[in-house]
């Protein structure tokens, strides 16, 4: 299972992956380790894969070594891959040039039976790995996007601020329902690849700004005006 | 084989090398890692990785199936600029 949580987004994380690999300053942007089912390290946690083997053969071996030690008894995955919330989801699809699937039922309960149905399309070969998802359990409005209740698929903005409807199924639609409106919007999504010096700067210019939920404590930071923040090593230096 | 051939498609991902220069940049300190160094990019219109997006929920997943994990954390934003790993 691949798991990919979004780096000083919840204290409650950030203090996991800090444990799993912190720096001098405490948690990094990134954070890598291969773990099993129950969360114990399997490697030894590191800024990315290069760093923890060494290579992307070195790599690949890992991979497969460890993947054959679980395949025997290894159970289908049946949970969703979700985001955590709507603001977040649009960042990451946008980030990952990807359509969001927002699942919205009227109440939790509701809510967590949509999300089964949509499961069992999600790990279909068409849809695996081309949309990311997020579960509402209430009406929710986000940079004057509000999903309706039921299947929405949407094309974030390229900053992943809103986002455009491109096809939609009630809170009743069968898998067969839903796998024609995912079809859909895969094929009404159009995300053109990005620059990243070239997204960042025009980001900047536009004044442009990311919230995190945490402080950063990764070495470089900047503000939307272009103004260096307080580096921590630097004051530490200076004194 | 068969094994490589599965895995092709995440280490191609992992192959995506950074430039040269950005990784100097990199390594001088100047900016954090993107997602093309750390080989978490994935290009438009091809079948990417099926994320987990919170820690919580891949967890309880992984010990119901009994699957290994691959965690790869990122930040979604550069210089607090959001759309971009």
């Amino acid at each position: 299972m691949c798991v990919r949580p979004q780096t000083f987004e919840n204290a409650k994380e950030s203090k996991r992956l800090e444990s799993i690999f912190g720096g001098r300053n405490g948690l990094q942007n990134t954070v890598f380790a291969l773990l099993d089912p129950n969360g114990e390290n399997l490697s030894r946690g590191s800024r990315s894969p290069q760093m923890a083997f060494g290579g992307v053969e070195r790599f690949l071996i890992e991979l497969e070594e460890t993947s054959a030690a679980y395949a025997k008894k290894a159970k289908p995955i049946e949970a969703l891959p979700v985001v955590r919330d709507l603001r977040l989801a649009l960042n990451v699809a946008a980030a990952d040039l990807r359509p969001v699937v927002v699942v919205r039922g009227d109440g939790r309960e509701a809510a967590d039976a949509l999300a089964r149905t949509t499961a069992k399309v999600a790990w279909s070969k068409d849809a695996v790995g081309r949309f990311h998802y997020v579960v509402l359990d209430e009406e929710t409005t986000y940079e004057g996007l509000t999903p309706a209740l039921g299947v929405t698929v949407i094309q974030p903005d390229a900053y992943g601020r809103g986002g455009e409807a491109l096809s939609t199924a009630g809170v009743d639609a069968s898998p067969r329902a839903l796998t024609r409106t995912l079809r859909e919007g895969l094929r009404a999504h159009d995300a053109a690849d990005k620059d990243y010096e070239t997204h960042v700067r025009s980001g900047l210019r536009e004044g442009i700004h990311w919230e995190s939920e945490t402080p950063s404590t990764d070495r470089h930071r900047r503000r939307s005006d272009g103004e260096e923040r307080d580096d921590p090593r630097r004051r530490r230096r200076n004194r | 084989m068969n094994q490589i051939a599965r895995l092709a498609p995440l280490v191609g991902l992992f192959l995506l090398a950074s430039a040269p220069d950005a990784e100097a940049q990199r390594r001088r300190g100047e900016r954090a890692p993107t997602a093309d160094d750390i080989g978490v990019r994935v290009e438009p219109e091809s079948a990417g990785i099926a994320w987990f997006g919170t820690l919580d929920g891949a967890l309880a997943e992984a010990k119901r199936t009994g699957r290994p994990i691959l965690l790869m954390s990122a930040a979604p934003a550069c210089r607090e600029v959001p759309g971009v790993w």
